[in-house]
Parts: C-alpha cells; sequence; structure tokens
C-alpha cells in the first residue's frame, strides 16, 4: 500500500471513529426493524425462523442504505474532495478506500450483530455461519451501489438513494437468503456464495470508475 | 463504399447538431404522425373490434394488443437510452443528453402502460393481479429505473452535468436488468414454480397476428413521434438564448 | 363482442382510454412546452 493510500486510510478510519453515529445508527435501525417484523406479522418461533434468513437480509441491507449514501458529502462540503478531483490524484484509491471505511463501519458491526437473530428471529443456529458469510459477501456490493448512489446525489439529500440502490441489490438479496435457505434443505450454498463473489468482482471496477465520473461531474 | 461511409460519418455529424435536428424534425413530424396515427389506428381497431373471440380468454385478450406493444416499446426506448448513454459519456455529444432526458418519461409512461394493462389482462384470465415472476418484476425494475433517471435529471441544475449523471445511471441499470432478471427467473424455479403459466401455450392464429404487428409498428412510430416532439421542446428550452433559434 | 358489457370487456375499453390517455399525454404535453417556449421567444424578439 502507497503512503498515500495508508494516510487516507487512516484519516477515514478516524474521522468515522471519532463520530460514534457512523456505528450506532446503523445497528440501532436495525435492531429496530428486526423487532418489527415479529410486531407485525407473527411472534410464533415457527413462522419467525421460517423467515428469518429473509428479514435479516432486509433488515441488513435497509440499515447500509442508512449510512452509505452520504459517504462522500462531509469531504464534499469541507472542500477536500476538490483536491482530489481537480488535480486528478489517486481519485480511484480515494473512492476505494473511502467505501472500505464506510462499509468497516456500517456493514461490519451489522453482521456481527445479526448474530442475535439466532435469538431475535429463531434463526436455526447450525445456519448462522452461512448467513454471516452471506451478509459479508453480499454486503460490499450494497456498498458498491449506495456509493454510486451518494456520488450521483453529492451534496443533496434525495430519496435518490433507495430508489437506486434497493432495485440494484435485488440479485445480491436473491442470492444470500437462498444460500441460506438451500442450506437450511440440506443443499450446498457454495453456488451463492461463489456466485456473490463474482458479482462483487465484476462490479467492483466498474462502480468504482462509475463513481469518480459521477463525482467529476460535480467540478465541471 | 467511400461514399457510403462519408455519408453516415456526416449524418453522424449532423445528428449532433441541434438547428440541423430541430429543422430535420420539423419537417418529418406531420408525415409521422400521419404513419403512426394510420397505423396505430388500423392495429388497434382491427385488433381490439374485429379480430377473432379467443376460445380459451374470450374477448379479454384483446388487451394484447396494446400490452404486448407497450412492453416491447419499453424495453426498446431503454436499449436506446443505453446506446445514448454510451455516445453521451464518451463523445459528450449534447444531442445524446437530449434524447436520453426526452425518452426517459415515455419509457416510463409506456412501462407504466405495460404493467397496468398487464395487471388488468391477468386478472380475470389468470386470477391474479400480479405475480412475482421473472418478466414482471424484471418490468417493475425498469419501471423503478425510469423513475429514478427522471428524478436524477431534475435535480442538477446544470444541464451538462445532468447529461453525464444520467447517462452513468442508464448504463449502470444496463449492465444490471439483465442481472435482475435472471436471478429472478431462477429465483422463481427455485421456489415453487408458478402455478400460473404466462406463457403462451397456444400459438397465435393469423387473424390475432397480423393486428398486432400493425399495433405494434404504431407504438413504435408514435414512441418515435413523441421523443422527436420531446426533443424539439427540450432543444427549444436549452437553446432559447443561442442566435441561431431566435433568428429560426 | 366486445360490445357486449359483461365483466371483461369493460377490462379491455378500460385498457384501451389508459393507452389512449397516456399516448396523447406523451404527444401533448412536448407540444405545449414547445408552443410556450416559442411564444416566449416571440416577446423577446419585438
Amino acid at each position: 500500500m502507497t503512503n498515500l493510500a495508508k494516510r487516507i486510510f487512516y484519516k477515514e478510519f478516524v474521522s468515522y471513529r471519532k463520530r460514534s453515529s457512523t456505528y450506532l445508527s446503523p445497528i440501532v435501525f436495525f435492531l429496530i426493524t428486526i423487532a418489527l417484523y415479529p410486531l407485525a406479522l407473527s411472534n410464533d418461533p415457527a413462522d419467525l425462523s421460517f423467515l428469518a434468513p429473509g428479514i435479516t437480509w432486509i433488515c441488513v441491507l435497509l440499515s447500509t442504505l442508512l449510512s452509505i449514501q452520504n459517504i462522500f458529502n462531509e469531504d464534499f462540503e469541507d472542500g477536500s474532495l476538490d483536491i482530489f478531483f481537480s488535480l486528478r490524484v489517486s481519485t480511484l484509491t480515494l473512492v476505494i478506500l473511502k467505501i472500505l471505511v464506510n462499509w468497516i463501519f456500517s456493514s461490519l458491526p451489522i453482521i456481527i450483530l445479526s448474530s442475535t437473530v439466532v435469538f431475535l428471529l429463531f434463526l436455526p443456529s447450525e445456519s448462522l455461519v452461512i448467513l454471516l458469510t452471506s451478509l459479508l459477501l453480499g454486503t460490499p456490493v450494497i456498498s458498491l451501489f449506495g456509493a454510486l448512489a451518494g456520488a450521483l446525489s453529492l451534496g443533496k439529500s434525495s430519496i435518490l438513494g433507495p430508489a437506486i440502490v434497493l432495485p440494484l441489490s435485488l440479485p445480491v438479496l436473491i442470492l444470500g437468503t437462498s444460500a441460506v435457505t438451500s442450506f437450511l434443505n440440506g443443499e450446498n450454498p457454495s453456488f451463492y456464495f461463489l456466485m456473490m463473489l463474482a458479482i462483487f468482482i465484476f462490479l467492483l471496477p466498474l462502480i468504482c470508475y462509475a463513481c469518480i465520473g459521477a463525482l467529476r461531474l460535480h467540478y465541471e | 463504399m467511400n461514399r457510403a461511409f462519408n455519408s453516415l460519418k456526416t449524418f453522424y455529424h449532423k445528428l449532433g447538431s441541434s438547428p440541423w435536428f430541430y429543422r430535420i424534425s420539423e419537417i418529418t413530424i406531420p408525415y409521422l404522425a400521419l404513419f403512426s396515427f394510420l397505423f396505430l389506428s388500423i392495429g388497434i381497431v382491427w385488433g381490439v373490434f374485429f379480430s377473432p373471440t379467443d376460445f380459451k380468454q374470450g374477448d379479454v385478450y384483446r388487451i394484447i394488443y396494446m400490452h404486448v406493444p407497450a412492453a416491447s416499446v419499453s424495453q426498446s426506448i431503454y436499449y436506446t437510452m443505453t446506446v445514448a448513454a454510451v455516445v453521451s459519456i464518451i463523445w459528450r455529444m449534447k444531442m445524446a443528453g437530449i434524447f436520453i432526458k426526452s425518452m426517459a418519461p415515455i419509457g416510463a409512461s409506456f412501462t407504466f402502460l405495460a404493467l397496468i394493462s398487464g395487471s388488468i389482462w391477468g386478472q380475470p384470465t389468470w386470477g391474479t393481479w400480479w405475480i412475482w415472476d421473472a418478466r414482471l418484476t424484471s418490468t417493475l425494475v425498469l419501471f423503478i429505473f425510469y423513475i429514478a433517471i427522471i428524478s436524477l435529471y431534475s435535480s442538477f441544475s446544470e444541464k451538462k452535468s445532468a447529461d453525464q449523471a444520467v447517462s452513468i445511471l442508464t448504463l449502470v441499470g444496463a449492465v444490471n436488468l439483465p442481472i435482475i432478471k435472471k436471478s429472478v427467473d431462477w429465483w422463481n424455479t427455485l421456489h415453487q414454480p408458478a402455478s400460473i403459466k404466462f406463457t403462451e401455450s397456444s400459438s397465435i392464429s393469423p387473424e390475432m397476428l397480423y393486428p398486432l404487428i400493425i399495433s405494434i409498428f404504431g407504438f413504435y412510430l408514435v414512441v418515435l413521434l413523441s421523443g422527436l416532439m420531446a426533443m424539439r421542446a427540450e432543444i427549444a428550452k436549452r437553446e432559447i438564448n443561442k442566435e441561431w433559434f431566435k433568428n429560426y | 363482442m366486445i360490445y357486449d358489457f359483461n365483466d371483461y370487456n369493460l377490462h379491455v375499453w378500460l385498457v384501451l382510454l389508459i393507452t389512449i390517455a397516456l399516448i396523447s399525454l406523451n404527444l401533448i404535453v412536448p407540444k405545449v412546452r414547445l408552443n410556450k417556449l416559442n411564444k416566449l421567444k416571440k416577446i423577446d424578439k419585438n
């Protein structure tokens, strides 16, 4: 890792760590939305355990949506984004590291917290590892789309984010939940994991460059 | 051979010029209007009023003369927008941006028509207003993309940035639409297969097919017509202070 | 025939209505916008 990359990573990490809302608000949101489902649907353990993988995935999706969209906003407002983009220097490094740090602070806590779903939603405990793996593989893709939505609607609070991220995340959602349900049906979920990994690898360069292009628009 | 290639090049360059487009579209629109009205009315009137009653579905099937063309057009519009998005991003062609901006609402309307007509057709025929199969779900997602494109465009104050942003969004959507369609399709085969089959099990008779083809053609013409008119309005809006427009 | 207004044929009329409405909307709105802009241009000219 180059010196610049290390410095960017360190700066991002510290700025996220300082504001506790970056990792606390997704946690709160996640827990609350998880709680909504039994209250709205049914508190019968059998029902819930059938629905648990899907409910968990939806709540993770919505919670990450919350925090990913203002990924670029702060730097845009205080002008530090200007420096990178007007000099055309290391924009790719910046975008990738920003997405990475954002993922560490918003998605990772939720993924760890989703283990509680074993108790809250009666998820069969043998499938917990599968669920966690599917989340680990799927949330980076959601972060990518969220970063794109944030780059397109830079500085404005628009409802565009969910409208972009949610439809695009449908395949990942389907794959993630299918991984868990197929495991519970006795099949091998590695197909789904490989597909999600493939989608991530395919989209990573594509969406990063799309983000750079979108951010550049605001400096023309 | 060389001359053909050259004339193609000049045509492509002319396409990028707003005054040329404005002038040519003004001339072609009346003829286009005539032909589109002709094909549309012949296709729909023939199909809805004069084609034979279906043995299985009765008269409700006549919705097909509006549903299928609308669905076909809604997808094609997105493909053309994708091409325009590529042109807009790589060559920064103004007209490509104007194209995307003008076609998005048209695409949204016809996708909406496809969804609604499909629902209304589905209820008496197959007993349900909706089903989460690959085709309907991906059409719904397509509709959402159109709306997202329209709303993204309107959130920008500067037209050039708006064009670029919308092109990026269109491209990302284009890459993902097949993925979404495939994954929902495959998800459906994974879970219980739909007890309601939406595929045409019976082959369509010629008396029903001909008005359908005419109707589809009419829809494409009317989309072309609406597109030209919308692009003219957008050109006027953008170039209202330019000399060529003031002296038009 | 379609003029038998039994339950389902109303569906066809409804879809026909919506089709006509949407197509005309897509034709009228650009025309109105263009007319407004041309009027503006005429006022500017004079």
